[in-house]
């Protein structure tokens, strides 16, 4: 890559990636970046490591090289970075902290995000609002009713009578548990 | 065959809300032990490690009283095939059963996979659209597992897992759908770039890549690390509700259609009629008849009655029923000839009484 191409698909980011097509017999380049890269159809019936690992093959040649001379390994299992980078497994779970940079890279690449944001083992008490539930299923209700779709809707009702009995079940079961 | 592998498929029987499109749904945690070698890596003493170290924590959780423990290397071939054609383990557990095993509640609904990618995958899986109860289920018996069982987690990135696709929450929620109004009409591709611009994924389900037959797909969230728990199922939720919808829209449109209603005959034809059928075919047609349902062709069919024959004609499920109408207790294997025979008589017998 001699001049830095901007991704033909969002016309934003800088294009990393060339997917190659047959079209009518015709090849046909896109440059893309790497998260619409992902997004493609070319890609969709590889599996996520499959196209990550073409994406890492593909991508500018640079970080690659660095990586050729990086004989590190992890401290526990034994890991070549190397390995990881081929597979996109990592060997256990301190590798993450061995090879940070690499697994950062690539975790924005394939999340959008380096940062957990969910469960952590001490806030275990996390639970799913059955209201959001409920709520979900009357306006299914609402929907299969104009559609006059009674066999459904009653089973939707059914179903909302249930989540609200565990409501009230929870509810007062932790009531019992403060006194 | 294991008599307790033959009974899993009860599971399916339940039946659930929205079933007439979606088959089931999965909500899973993947989770590992810290500083040992994920199970791609590890030596045989860490996997039997594992695998006892689990087994101990379940031993003490009381909805696995009466459940059953499968080690996947002491069932057979057909055993496996089974479970895998329930979905109860995956691919890979089927293929490599070495020091891998699966632990099932007693109701069927809560699973634990352990040394497949990860040294453990915990699961919950309910019948028809239940996310939220599904996600409930697996943080409940996560919890559960916690309190006996260090897992590797980082305040950065969240839990550990052998991908990197799944680091983060570690949770990937599934529904498998049948689409078959939106196949016949072409509209998956729409469909299937539609769910990429929300951050979710759909794969054919039976089939091999692209190939896909009879429009059962499963529709999962590619995004792991950045997002909490609830915001997931929500966006699950969200999109399953527009799939839902699209689908009913398109069943609706091809009701009025008079070609369809002559496929649809076509194939209650060739299902009530044919001596000999592959699965891919018997895939195919039953596509065709959930449509006739839809249509109320068929008033003494139920969707929860497709989604059982779905299963029930698959290659091992085949089999199974090949033994027991020989009485055979002995593994076999049966020609494809005989196979697709007892695959014809199988359908014939279900769908006699659908009128
Ligand atoms: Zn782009
Ligand atoms: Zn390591």
């Amino acid at each position: 890559m001699d001049e830095k191409k901007i991704c033909m698909v969002c016309k934003k980011a800088l294009a990393t990636v060339k997917v190659t097509r047959l079209v009518k017999g015709q090849v046909r380049e896109t440059w893309m970046c790497a998260r619409c890269a992902l997004k493609r159809s070319h890609y969709h019936t590889m599996t996520p490591q499959a196209i990550i690992s073409a994406l890492i093959k593909k991508e500018g040649q640079q970080a690659a090289r660095l990586n050729e001379d990086d004989e590190r390994q992890c401290p526990t299992c034994g890991l070549p970075l190397r390995s990881y980078r081929e597979t996109l497994f990592l060997g256990c779970s301190d590798c993450y902290a061995a090879f940070e940079e690499a697994v950062v890279h690539d975790l924005r690449r394939y999340h959008g995000s380096v940062q957990h944001c969910g469960r952590t083992p001490e806030n275990d008490a996390a639970t799913v609002e059955p209201r959001l539930a409920i709520r979900d299923l009357q306006r299914r209700l609402e929907i299969a009713v104009r559609r006059e779709d009674f066999e459904l809707a009653a089973r939707l009702r059914d179903e909302i009578k249930r989540l609200k009995a565990q409501i009230q079940e929870t509810e007062s079961s932790s009531a019992k548990k403060e006194q | 065959m294991n008599e307790k592998v033959l009974k899993c498929d009860r599971w399916l029987e339940r039946g659930g809300p929205a079933e007439a499109v979606v088959v089931s749904t999965r909500a899973r945690f993947a989770r590992n032990f810290p500083s040992l070698p994920f199970p791609r890596r590890a030596r045989e003493k860490d996997l039997c490690a594992v695998l006892e170290r689990v087994a101990a924590a379940i031993d003490h959780q009381p909805e696995f009283a009466g459940g059953a423990r499968f080690y996947m290397a002491s069932l057979s071939e057909l055993d496996r095939q089974y479970l895998r054609e329930l979905h109860l383990i995956s691919p890979e557990m089927e293929k490599l059963p070495k020091h891998r095993a699966l632990f099932l509640s007693a109701d069927l609904r809560q699973g634990v996979m352990v040394n497949e990618e990860d040294h453990l995958r915990v699961y919950a899986l309910e019948p028809g659209l239940r996310s939220y109860e599904a996600l409930q289920q697996v943080i409940d018996l996560e919890t559960s597992l916690a309190r006996e069982l260090p897992f590797a987690f980082s305040p950065q990135f969240g839990y550990l897992t052998s991908c990197i696709t799944n680091t983060g929450t570690g949770l990937r929620v599934s529904a498998l759908v049948h689409l078959p109004a939106l196949s016949i009409m072409n509209r998956m591709r729409q469909l299937v770039e539609w769910l990429r611009s929300q951050g979710m994924t759909a794969r054919g389900f039976y089939g091999e890549h692209t190939e896909n037959h009879g429009g059962f797909f499963q529709i999962s969230n590619e995004v792991t690390l950045g997002k909490n728990e609830r915001q997931i199922i929500e966006l699950f939720s969200r999109v399953l509700e527009e799939i839902i919808d699209r689908e009913e829209r398109a069943r609706r449109e091809l009701a009025s259609n008079p070609q369809l209603e002559d496929r649809v005959w076509r194939a209650y034809g060739i299902l009530t009629h044919a001596r000999m059928i592959s699965t891919n075919e018997a895939m195919e047609l039953l596509a065709l008849l959930r449509l006739g349902v839809v249509a109320d062709f068929f008033p003494r069919l139920t969707h929860a009655e497709i989604n059982h024959l779905a299963v029930a004609i698959q290659p091992s499920h085949i089999r199974a029923y090949l033994m027991t109408q020989h009485q055979e207790h002995e593994e076999q294997e049966f020609h494809e000839e005989e196979r697709d025979r007892a695959r014809a008589q199988l359908l014939r017998e279900h769908l006699r009484k659908a009128l």
